[in-house]
């Protein structure tokens, strides 16, 4: 039997992009080796290949801010809309598993070998036999139009309260979010929550009734980060960042109104963008309901509720005995006294 | 496919398929083999095999491999071809007394071989689900809210991880639930699948799967519970995966305690299914152009009626 071949990043980074992609947007961290590192380290354990990342950035100094980046800088690699068939700018697939059918792909591996062994790989041309001839392609906008704007122009969008004057956004590495949440706070809460936690939330909120919202704007591309020179005049822009970003429209009030949502996170993760940008809708039209913040700002860090459920592991002998000797007490004393106790906690 | 209505819809997703395939074969990295990601990433495949229902780690690792990476997707093509699997046969029903151990902790006494339960066992209650019935299907029919345990054990056993810890976590926190939980032993080990010769009668081992076992204990915690006792709760899915083992057992015993409360049963039954939850999300990318059109001429008739000035 032959050793198994040690994992390489680059097999991680090539072959397992969206598990990349997922460690680096929970743990907020734009640093695709470290976390193809932390993945093989934590041997393919999501959850604990974030903590692992996010641990290794409570360590790096923080050197500057950015500049804010404005999402029409963003180019994109893929840009959907499933409001309109065919908004301003067009619509762009990119590279996508929507259309491809749900089968396991069983082919041999050494098929599978072949195929990847050749180093610029050629997809087969696709004949659809319907013998027309190909239009040439059209030239692709990589920075459309945003559809919010025209809707905004269109008049049918509620206005978001909190826009006027920019305010500088909520820091939620330096400060706790504890109540009034801004919508910085819950945003950057989100983009950086367990996915299958913001989807499970966005989940109930949907099966908890209202109809579902429609997304007017899904996309994926790279955002420049640019950094003030210290010694020139000017920025630079000193990375580029894959994000997908999502914009939602639903009408939650009252039948005047389209609320709007919005949702960014690194990488490509249509989940957590369409779920991040439905429950920001939800969010401000539910902006007076503490419970639902609260849900928002308090269960979906996956860091949190794991380390919770990985501490139940830990010794609780004390705790159990004392839990355990006053349920002794409670018995014997109702014994005693021939009363039930009621319920203690 | 909805898109095929978009002017050139069909090209546009034969040049999508073809970025996947090229993205799954080009670049310079070497091919991902099978025995690669489940030896070195064996988490990986322990999830997706417990979220698709199905012991099968080569086809888990395609999973993973064909998914990019996304435990979601990966789980949705093993179910998916699952589903496509003849049902040979049922297997002898295995007691978890037989697990071959590899792993045993327990939380809540220091000595070895002894669960804990057993130190105080006049403050267990009794659960009622002792008889011995056949379990409950769910590959067959839905488990829905009155189910028997079984269903929901089986449904919590394929829910996917973190929608179940969250949904965990966001209920025990509550103040009114927020009493001490202990996980009473935590156990992993292999299980043996054992299956009825056909011709000889005998029960033979076919297979062996790995498992994670959790009992966990909790008092009371809601007015008018009975304070003298605890509860127990169960957890065991397949693989090395505790998260899931805990948040199982943990939601088992708080459906148990009161499945009312916040629909909770409702909950674990309806919205932790990976497949469902994902897959409704992911249709919201498929086309809704008369949907949203008409809201928006709704909205429009709304406002043409309403006097200027006043919504």
């Amino acid at each position: 039997m032959t050793a198994v071949a040690e994992l390489e990043l680059e097999q991680i980074l090539e072959r397992l992009p969206l598990a990349v992609d997922r460690v680096m947007g929970e743990s907020g961290l734009w640093a695709p080796e470290l976390a193809a590192r932390a993945l093989r380290q934590a041997r393919g354990d999501i959850p604990a290949a974030v903590q692992l990342l996010r641990a290794h950035k409570q360590r790096l100094p923080r050197v500057a801010y950015s500049a804010p980046a404005q999402p029409a800088e963003l180019r994109v690699t893929r840009r959907i809309s499933s409001a309109f068939r065919e908004p301003p700018g067009g619509q762009v697939l990119g590279r996508t598993m929507d259309y491809v059918g749900r089968l396991l792909d069983l082919l041999p591996e050494e098929e599978g070998r072949t195929l990847g062994g050749q180093s610029e790989y050629e997809p087969p041309a696709y004949g659809h036999g319907h013998g027309h001839g190909h239009e040439e392609p059209r030239r692709v906008e990589r920075t459309p139009d945003n559809l919010l704007a025209v809707l905004r122009g269109m008049g049918v969008v509620d206005p978001v309260p909190e826009q006027a004057g920019d305010p500088e956004p909520f820091d939620i590495t330096r400060k706790p979010v504890v109540d009034d949440v801004p919508r910085s706070a819950w945003l950057q809460l989100m983009a950086k929550a367990d996915t299958g936690a913001l989807m499970h939330l966005w989940y109930r909120f949907f099966r908890g009734g209202g109809g579902h919202e429609i997304p007017g704007e899904i996309r994926h591309g790279s955002l420049p980060v640019q950094v003030k020179h210290p010694y020139a005049e000017g920025s630079v822009t000193v990375a580029e960042v894959r994000v997908s970003e999502v914009q939602t429209f639903h009408s939650l009030g009252r039948p005047g109104e389209l609320g709007a949502g919005y949702g960014l996170c690194l990488g490509t993760n249509d989940r957590k963008a369409i779920s991040m940008a439905g429950l920001d809708l939800r969010l401000l039209h539910h902006r007076d309901d503490p419970e639902v913040q609260q849900e928002v700002v308090s269960t979906l860090d996956g860091g949190d509720f794991t380390g919770y459920l990985q501490h139940l592991k830990l010794p609780h002998h004390v705790e159990f005995r004392s839990v355990a000797e006053r349920a002794h007490t409670i018995a014997e004393r109702a014994a005693g006294t021939g009363r039930r106790t009621e319920g203690m906690t | 496919v909805g898109y095929a209505g978009v002017s050139g819809g069909q090209e546009a997703i034969l040049a999508a398929e073809d970025l996947v395939r090229r993205a799954r074969y080009g670049g310079s990295s070497a091919w991902l083999e099978l025995d690669q990601i489940i030896e070195r990433l064996p988490l990986a495949v322990d999830r997706v095999m417990g979220e698709g229902g199905l012991w099968a780690p080569e086809l888990a690792a395609r999973a993973i491999r064909q998914s990019q990476g996304d435990p979601l997707e990966a789980a949705q093509l093993l179910r998916a071809h699952r589903s496509t699997l003849p049902r040979l046969g049922y297997s002898e029903p295995v007691g978890t007394e037989d697990l071959n151990e590899t792993r045993r902790i327990g939380t809540i006494v220091r000595t070895e071989n002894s669960a804990g339960g057993e130190l105080y066992p006049e403050l267990m209650e009794e659960r009622d689900d002792r008889s011995d019935d056949e379990p409950f299907d769910i590959t067959r029919v839905a488990a829905r809210p009155g189910a028997p345990r079984s269903g929901r054990l089986s449904m919590l056993a394929r829910a996917e991880t973190s929608s179940m810890a969250h949904l965990w976590y966001a209920t025990t926190r509550k103040p009114r639930w927020h009493v001490p939980e202990f996980p009473v032993s935590l156990r992993q080990g292999q299980l043996p699948l054992r299956f009825v010769h056909p011709y000889t009668g005998n029960a033979v081992k076919v297979a062996e799967v790995d498992v994670t076992e959790v009992r966990t204990v909790r008092g009371a915690a809601v007015p008018g519970e009975d304070a003298t006792k605890f509860s127990s709760g169960y957890g065991l899915c397949f693989g090395d995966n505790e998260s899931k083992a805990l948040a199982m057992a943990g939601l088992d015993v708080l459906v148990h305690r009161d499945p009312d409360t916040d629909g909770l049963e409702q909950q674990v039954l309806m919205h932790l299914d990976g497949p469902d939850s994902s897959g409704f999300l992911e249709h919201l990318k498929l086309p809704h152009y008369v949907d949203f059109r008409s809201t928006l001429e709704r909205i429009q008739a709304v406002r043409d009626a309403s006097p200027a000035g006043v919504r």
